[in-house]
Order: C-alpha cells, then sequence, then structure tokens
C-alpha cells in the first residue's frame, strides 16, 4: 500500500469546505446554548461577557418542574413508540417489498395515498376518537396510536427492495417460512436500515409536541417538549429560558445519536454471500 | 388473512360510529351531594402568572373545604385556541376556563358557555369596570367575570426625551412634533407594528369605529383618517416597522434603543425588567385626537354550558375575579385588576403605571364581533399594504380590508 | 428488478428452482402477505382510516368546532366548500408559495445532503464529529432555528454583510415580500438536510465494497464510479427520500407560523395551504371549508406521487 507523504492542496480545500460546513450546522446550536446561560438582559447582543454566565436556567427548571418525571415520560414513550415502529413497521415493509400477495400495489398506494392528508384536519377526528377511548392523560393514548409510521414503512420497503434475493431463496431451501426468513435471515442484514428507522422514529417522538400536549392533561404525564414549553410566557418568550429547555431537550438525542450512528457499517450483505 | 381484515373492518367502523352517536360526556367527578373537583384550564405562563393562579386556587380550595369543593388546574402548554377547541369538539372540555375578550362573542353565539346570572349578585356586578365587563356580555346576560385586564399606554424612553429636550406628547400634533426631534440616525421616534391591535386606537381617536353590531366601519372617513395618522409616522420617517428596525417585536426596540416610543400594554413592564434593567422608562396615555381613545385587552373565567356542577364553577368563578383575589392581583402588578374597588390598590403601589388605568375610561375592549379574527387579519394586511406602498391610500387599503372580509 | 444485482464471484449456494412450498405456492403467500401487515393495517385503520372519513365527511359540511351538535348533525353545503376553493385567491396564492417553497427546497436539500452523505461515507478523518455536527440542525428547536435566522437575516446582519463583499444589496429578508419565502426555504433546507443525509447514509452502506474496487480495478474513475454504480444502486431511496421531500414540503406548517407569527405576511407571502387551512379551521371557525382544502391539497400531491412513480418505475417483483 502505497502511503501518500504530501497532502494535495485539493485535499486541504476539500477539508475547509468541510468544516465551514460544519460551522454552519454548529454554530446556532452553539449559539443556543451560549445564550441560554446569558442574562436576560444580554441575550440580543452579539456579545459574551463570560464573567455572566450561568446555568441559573437550568438550576431553574430543574429545582420548579418535575424534570425527572417528564424525561422519565418521555424515555418510556419514546422507546415504546420506536420498538413497535421497529417491528410493525419492517414488517410491513418487508411485505410490501417481497411477497407478492394480492392488494399489495393498492395497499402501497393507499399507504402513500394517507401520508398526504394534512395531520391538522384529521387532528380533531382521532382526538375525539383517543377520548371516546378513555386513553386521556395515559401512556396508552400516547403511544398506542403512534406504532407504526407510513413514511418509515416506505422507507423499509426501499430497503429491503436493495437486499439480494438469493439469500431468502437459500434460506427456503433450508426449510425456513416466511417468518423465519423474515426474523432470522433478513432483519440482521438490515442493521443499517433498522438504525436509521430507530434515529428517525425516535428524534420524531422524542421531540413530539402537539399530540403529547393534547393527550397529557396534567403535569406528571407532560413529556420533555410538552414540561419545557409550560412557562413561556403568553406574549413573549425570554430566549435565554427557552433555550435552556431546547438544550435540556436535545442532548439526550444527540447521545443516542452519537451511540446508534456507529452502526452505520456496511451490513453483512455488502460481503456479497455467505462467507 | 381475509378474516382478519373484515375483523379489522368491523371494529373500525364500529368505534367510528360510536362518535357520531355523541354519547354524552365524560363524567369528571361523582354523583352531586358528594365531593365536587372541579377543573380550571389556563394557558401556560411566566413564573409570577403561575404563582399568582396557584395561590389564588389554594386560597379558594381551603375557602371550601367544608364544602368538599376543590379545584384543580390543567395548563394549556400548546396553542390554547386550538387545544380548547379540539376540547369542545370531542366534549372534554374542563368546568371553568379562560377566555380571551376576543372569542367571546363566537363562543356565546355558538352556546358554548353558560349564562352565569342566577348566581351573580346584581350589586356586585357593578363593582366590575363597565367598559372591560361589556365583553363577556350580550343581551343584558353575562357570560363571563374578567379576571383582569391591560390596557395600551405610550411608553418612552426617558433618557433619549431628555435629550431631545422633549415633553411628553399629549395630542397628535404633539406627537409628530416631538417624533421629529427624537428621528436621530438609525434611531426612530416609534416602533410601530402592522397590527390592528396597536392602530384600532387611532382610528376611535379620530371618532371612527371598527365594527357597530357586526356592520363594517373600518371604511369610514374618520377611521381612515385615524389609519393614516398611525402609518404618516412611517412615511415620514419618524416611525419604522419592528422588523425594519432590526427587532422582533415593538418591545424589543424600546428595550434595544432602536425606538425612543412603542405603544405597548402593561406586559412591557415584567418584560422591561427583565429584558432591559437600564432602560428609564415612562408610562404615558395615549395622544389625543378629536378625542381619546384606546383598546382593552381583557381575559374572563368562563363556564362551559356542558359542566356537571354549574352551581359550583359559578362559584368558582366569582371568588377567583372576587376581591379578595383581585387584591392578589393588584399587588403583583403582572395586570390590571378588573375590579374598580381595586384600581387604588394598584395605582398605590405602582404610581408610575396610572397612565394604564386611566386609558380605562375612554377605552374599548379589543373584540370586533363575530368575524373578529377575520378583520384583524385583514386589517392587519391592509396595513402592511399601505405601508408597503401597494396601496396608495388609506382608503383603497381599507376598502379592499372590507371586501376581504364580506 | 430496481436495483442491479449484486454480483457474487464465487457462488457458494447453487441455487436451485424456487421451490414451491415458497414462492409458488399464492395462497400460502397471500397469507403470509397480511399477517406481515396486519398491525399496521389495524392500527391504520382505526386511528387513521377513522378520522380521515370523517375529516372527509366534514369537507361537505359548514361546520366549527365550537358547533354543539355532532359531524353528521351539521348543515351539509355539498360540493359548495370545494368550489370555493378554487375561486379562493388566497388559497391560489398559498398554493403557489408552496410550490416554489417546494421547488426551492427539493432540490436543494437532496444535492446537498446527497453530497454531505458521499463525504461522511468516504475515507475522511473524524467521520463521527462530522455525522453529528450535520445532523444537529434537526435536533436544534424550531423555535431557536427561527430566532436564530431573523437574527442573521435581518437588515444589519451577517448573511446581508456576507452579501456585500459580492457588491450584493442588503434588505430586510423576513419583512420584504418578495424574499421572506427564500429566507424561509434556506431556513428548512439547513434544518433538514441531516435527514435526508442519514437515509442517504444508510442506502450507502448496502453498496458492497467489492463492487466500488471491481470498478477500479476496471480502470473506473471517481465519476464515473459514482454515475454508473453508486446512483443507479440507490435509486430506491433517492426515489424515498424525493417523494418524502416533496410531501413534507407541499404540507410545510411550522416554519410558516412561527416566522410569519401565523398570518402568513408580508403580503401574504409566506402563507403555505396547510397554514390557510389552520387559520380556516381554528381561528375562523370553518372547519368545513378547512377540510375541502385539505382534500384538494391532498389530491394534488397524490397527483404528484403518481407521476413520481410512474418516472421511477418504481414496481417491486
Amino acid at each position: 500500500m502505497k502511503k501518500r507523504k504530501t497532502i494535495s492542496p485539493v485535499r486541504i480545500l476539500f477539508y475547509i469546505i468541510l468544516i465551514s460546513y460544519a460551522v454552519i450546522t454548529l454554530g446556532p446550536f452553539i449559539w443556543s446554548f451560549i445564550t441560554s446561560l446569558k442574562p436576560t438582559s444580554e441575550t440580543d447582543n452579539f456579545t459574551v461577557h463570560f464573567s455572566q454566565l450561568s446555568f441559573k436556567n437550568y438550576g431553574y427548571i430543574f429545582t420548579n418542574f418535575p424534570f425527572p418525571r417528564w424525561l422519565f415520560n418521555s424515555i418510556i414513550i419514546a422507546s415504546v413508540v420506536s420498538i413497535g415502529n421497529l417491528v410493525f413497521n419492517s414488517m410491513a415493509g418487508y411485505a410490501l417489498a417481497r411477497i407478492n400477495f394480492p392488494g399489495r400495489k393498492y395497499l402501497f398506494l393507499a399507504i402513500l395515498g394517507m401520508m398526504m392528508i394534512p395531520g391538522q384536519v384529521v387532528m380533531v377526528p382521532t382526538y375525539m376518537l383517543l377520548s371516546k377511548l378513555g386513553w386521556m392523560n395515559t401512556y396508552m393514548g400516547m403511544t398506542i396510536p403512534f406504532l407504526t409510521n407510513m413514511f418509515l414503512i416506505f422507507l423499509m420497503r426501499q430497503f429491503f427492495l436493495g437486499i439480494p434475493k438469493e439469500l431468502e431463496e437459500a434460506a427456503a431451501i433450508d426449510g425456513l417460512g416466511r417468518f423465519g426468513t423474515f426474523f432470522r435471515i433478513v432483519l440482521p442484514m438490515a442493521t443499517t436500515a433498522l438504525t436509521t428507522q430507530f434515529i428517525l422514529v425516535f428524534t420524531g417522538n422524542w421531540n413530539s409536541f402537539m399530540w403529547p400536549s393534547l393527550i397529557a392533561t396534567s403535569s406528571e404525564m407532560y413529556t420533555l417538549p410538552v414540561g419545557l414549553n409550560s412557562f413561556k410566557g403568553q406574549y413573549f418568550q425570554f430566549p435565554d429560558q427557552v433555550l435552556a429547555g431546547a438544550m435540556l431537550l436535545s442532548l439526550p438525542m444527540i447521545a443516542v445519536f452519537l451511540i446508534f450512528q456507529k452502526k452505520f457499517i456496511k451490513g453483512i450483505a455488502s460481503t456479497g454471500g455467505k462467507e | 388473512m381475509k378474516r382478519n381484515r373484515i375483523i379489522a373492518l368491523v371494529c373500525s367502523v364500529a368505534l367510528t360510529a360510536t362518535m357520531f352517536v355523541g354519547c354524552g360526556n365524560k363524567t369528571k367527578t361523582g354523583a352531586t351531594g358528594g365531593p365536587v373537583t372541579l377543573t380550571v384550564q389556563i394557558w401556560g405562563s411566566s413564573p409570577a402568572e403561575t404563582k399568582l393562579v396557584d395561590d389564588q386556587i389554594a386560597a379558594f380550595n381551603i375557602a371550601n373545604k367544608s364544602k368538599k369543593i376543590t379545584l384543580k388546574k390543567e395548563v394549556v402548554t400548546g396553542d390554547y385556541n386550538q387545544t380548547m377547541q379540539t376540547k369542545i369538539a370531542a366534549k372534554t372540555e374542563p368546568d371553568l376556563f379562560y377566555l380571551d375578550v376576543s372569542l367571546a362573542a363566537n363562543y356565546i353565539d355558538k352556546g358554548v358557555i353558560a349564562p352565569l346570572d342566577e348566581y351573580l349578585d346584581k350589586s356586585d356586578l357593578k363593582d366590575f369596570y363597565p367598559n372591560v365587563l361589556k365583553g363577556f356580555q350580550k343581551d343584558g346576560k353575562t357570560y363571563g367575570l374578567p379576571k383582569d385586564f391591560n390596557s395600551l399606554g405610550l411608553f418612552y424612553n426617558k433618557e433619549m426625551f431628555a435629550d431631545a429636550g422633549v415633553k411628553v406628547p399629549k395630542t397628535w400634533a404633539e406627537l409628530e412634533e416631538v417624533s421629529k426631534k427624537l428621528t436621530k440616525g438609525n434611531v426612530k421616534a416609534l416602533s410601530l407594528s402592522d397590527e390592528s391591535a396597536r392602530f384600532a386606537p387611532f382610528i376611535y381617536q379620530a371618532g371612527g369605529k371598527i365594527v357597530d353590531k357586526e356592520k363594517m366601519m373600518f371604511n369610514s372617513p374618520e377611521a381612515i383618517k385615524g389609519f393614516e395618522f398611525y402609518y404618516s409616522m412611517i412615511k415620514k420617517g419618524y416611525a419604522a416597522s419592528p422588523k425594519d428596525l432590526g427587532v422582533e417585536g415593538n418591545s424589543d426596540a424600546l428595550a434595544t434603543g432602536k425606538a425612543a416610543m412603542v405603544i405597548e400594554g402593561g406586559w412591557m413592564i415584567p418584560f422591561m425588567k427583565e429584558k432591559a434593567p437600564s432602560v428609564e422608562y415612562g408610562i404615558a396615555e395615549l395622544p389625543k385626537g378629536e378625542k381619546q381613545g384606546n383598546l382593552l385587552f381583557t381575559v374572563a373565567y368562563s363556564m362551559s354550558k356542558n359542566t356537571k356542577h354549574p352551581k359550583e364553577a359559578a362559584e368558582a368563578i366569582k371568588f377567583l375575579t372576587g376581591k379578595k383575589s383581585q387584591e392578589m392581583v393588584a399587588n403583583s402588578g403582572l395586570a390590571i385588576p378588573s375590579r374598580k374597588s381595586m384600581g387604588n390598590v394598584y395605582t398605590d403601589k405602582f404610581p408610575e403605571r396610572k397612565a394604564l388605568v386611566d386609558g380605562t375610561k375612554y377605552a374599548n375592549v379589543f373584540s370586533y364581533g363575530l368575524k373578529h379574527s377575520k378583520i384583524d387579519l385583514e386589517l392587519g394586511k391592509a396595513g402592511e399594504r399601505y405601508r408597503l406602498g401597494k396601496n396608495p391610500d388609506g382608503k383603497s387599503a381599507l376598502e379592499e380590508a372590507i371586501k376581504s372580509v364580506q | 428488478m430496481s436495483i442491479a444485482e449484486t454480483p457474487n464471484e464465487n457462488k457458494p449456494i447453487k441455487v436451485k428452482k424456487a421451490p414451491k412450498v415458497f414462492f409458488t405456492n399464492k395462497k400460502r403467500e397471500s397469507i403470509d402477505g397480511w399477517l406481515f401487515v396486519a398491525p399496521f393495517v389495524i392500527l391504520t385503520l382505526v386511528f387513521l382510516i377513522g378520522p380521515i372519513i370523517v375529516a372527509f365527511i366534514l369537507s361537505f359540511k359548514q361546520y366549527s368546532l365550537l358547533d354543539q351538535t355532532t359531524i353528521l348533525g351539521a348543515k351539509s353545503v355539498g360540493i359548495d366548500n370545494y368550489i370555493k376553493v378554487f375561486k379562493d385567491p388566497v388559497f391560489l396564492q398559498a398554493l403557489k408559495n408552496t410550490f416554489v417553497y417546494s421547488i426551492g427546497v427539493v432540490p436543494l436539500q437532496l444535492i446537498i445532503s446527497l453530497l454531505l452523505a458521499l463525504v461522511v461515507d468516504s475515507k475522511i478523518k473524524a467521520k463521527a464529529f462530522f455525522r453529528v455536527a450535520y445532523y444537529i440542525p434537526t435536533l436544534t428547536s424550531i423555535v431557536a432555528v427561527s430566532t436564530i435566522f431573523l437574527f442573521l437575516f435581518k437588515k444589519d446582519g451577517i448573511f446581508n454583510k456576507f452579501l456585500s463583499i459580492f457588491g450584493i444589496g442588503g434588505r430586510t429578508w423576513f419583512n420584504d415580500p418578495n424574499f421572506a419565502l427564500m429566507a424561509i426555504i434556506l431556513m428548512a433546507v439547513w434544518s433538514s438536510v441531516g435527514v435526508t443525509m442519514i437515509i442517504f447514509l444508510a442506502g450507502l452502506q448496502e453498496i458492497p465494497q467489492t463492487v466500488y474496487e471491481a470498478a477500479e480495478i476496471d480502470g473506473a474513475n471517481k465519476f464515473q464510479r459514482f454515475f454508473k454504480i453508486t446512483l443507479p444502486l440507490i435509486k430506491p431511496t433517492v426515489f424515498f427520500n424525493l417523494v418524502m421531500t416533496i410531501i413534507g414540503t407541499l404540507q410545510m406548517f411550522d416554519q410558516a407560523y412561527v416566522i410569519s407569527g401565523g398570518n402568513g405576511g408580508p403580503l401574504n407571502s409566506t402563507m403555505t395551504v396547510v397554514l390557510y387551512l389552520y387559520n380556516k379551521g381554528f381561528k375562523e371557525f370553518e372547519m368545513g371549508y378547512a377540510s375541502a382544502i385539505a382534500f384538494v391539497l391532498f389530491l394534488i400531491i397524490f397527483t404528484l406521487t403518481l407521476i413520481q412513480k410512474r418516472l421511477f418505475k418504481e414496481e417491486p417483483q
């Protein structure tokens, strides 16, 4: 293997562009963090007086609100929803990609169609349904309706289309039925797809605001975004307080992303066959 | 399997059907005679406001312990209007709740809230400022009791005034004169936003009206005069809209020293305290045109028509707007108490805010009738068009607005 | 097959003709198929189809959420709502804005996120850092994003200072009816690129390294490898991202709501279809009309998606 001794200028330019874009994406986030440490009177300014920075907003949130409870709620709900989605969406996506069952084409079209109805109009009938079921202010109300997701079924379908058929055919010869093939052969090969799905579902659910704010009516059932919004003023908001809340909300997500993005390795499929 | 599918289909149709049958309300408490728990719904607010409401609720619960009535609060953290309507449609609305005056006409018209008259003391009702209470009354019946209110005032930067050597303007002419002197370089005399909630007072001051019993009046010559005067400040260069000053709202303009004056309400006070504690400002009454005019922003406690405990809910409403609760409001300084008897408590504690209370006498509530939302939206757009020059004069801008509302 | 066959230099398994018990047994296939989709179908029938039907019925009625009648009992207006939609100048303006927004965001977002995915997938140092950095905008709250963008794009803000280097004059972006939408486009691309990026990344992982190595041996350069191998192999992913981004942008609500304060200004330039129907339904108490608008939007998006599907020839075997 040849080892390059000199770094070409193209390479340097390349890295400069990469880093510049990283600055563009990280900048606002870092600014948010710094602003959350500023006193309220300083939030509009560009300058940072390091002596005036403090964690007072964070302290305030922790001492005055049931933050651990909200965190717990968010974790439980996001986890249940994520696991449900991983199982149900993958199953449905696989069927759409690989199983030739009657009505498949129309089901896929129906899925595409349902993604296109703006949530705002179905919001009220859905709410009516949930309240009739007695699921207001319960974990059930905040998880069960969200256990599948059409976009992600679509995503899984696309991924399963890309998995080579030979492996499934081989499994069939070995005597595994559809379920066996799916759970024991296909799924393990789709780690990247599953990881992507997990990150998207978890993030989406973690940050979701509208439904939890409608369903959770008492403070102990709030999820993090709902709780952190509950002390925003009606006429204005103080950026430092709001951003402290936003930071607390995003930190667990970053942790999840950091853990799972390591899984973005090439799956077993890439080796091209049984080794 | 086809069979699974049919079962699922039947289940979902059955569930959907139950929605249409409209089977009763979800009861929140037991049979009458036993202990009663009421829910009062409020929107999320600053920690100070939250504490105030908590104190009031606690006081109510103590006073009603023997009657076994407990009041619990429910906080709506998202869009209050959206959540409220969703709950009403699903018949899960709380017993009593905040109602903004701009929505009162619609709620009354649709029969969503119950009249309170049978539970009220007529003589006690007189203690409320009449033009504040009027926003929640129709055909002689009262549908809500205002808990507090805010009016608009001219908030001015004392230092800038001293530098320019000007005094607080009391008339339109003085306002213009003063603005000329206060405009220096990038700093404008006024920050004026494209909201009817800010230029309506000028329409009133010119002798005009927005609506009169559901009839649109904002294209009358007087209305046009007030509208054009407001925007003349911008056209003459003495004022600018907040975004053009590089800030989000009028309040920020005063806080960051981009404008010498803003027309805002009592909510500015806690805002300025946090955002710009070093800025010394004064509060004056709005200037006089043909007459004086102002807007009142108020919220009442109203009772749902479908509540299972109207008598107890009415008691809660009376308590939360009663003298004791109002005293707490006055002392907190967060808004002006809606009872006349508490006015002095407020101004004694906060003499610098007297202008806000004085402005109440000639003010109208911020409610344009049943089409309030549409009118407010179209008026804002008219202002925007006129300011940007899409309409050559106020008349065409307002005529266009009237057409869009019909 | 919609993707290229993965080459197998050495086939360790001799594939006999497809066994009857698996692929050609139609009855078995249809049972399995429906069993696999059963959980999804049941959940959707209950929690989505039901409400959609109700919303559809609502679009033929005159109804506000405050009405004390049930939905079925509300006054019926036939197809009046739908006729009104097509004549409504604000709706048409909103539709135009929504399309402009979509046309602005989709290519920009897809191209940038694909480039980022390729870069992050290649041999660079500190991959993890870049992956996180590029994904972070999706984790930054919309409130923070709009505050920051309002700040950066104000008249004397950084963006204008940057433009002045190229001699382009500055303006108040979010307050100018001609440019507010453009500024929102930039904001949207900035915050959503991370999502499409990780999806592209996942798609890229499925391409075996051996394919690239074989091509390199055959003498293909970087560009040829990209256009002849990468692009065709990630076609399903591209299709997904394209459809998803188009649907998402045509339903844009949050950014317009936050930036314009809900009124779609300045001068209706940031009014999108969903913002319009939201105002109609919740602020002007016309829920029936709002439903009609939603279904018109649905029809438009559905037609577009069908066209895309045709173009991509997206059919599984």
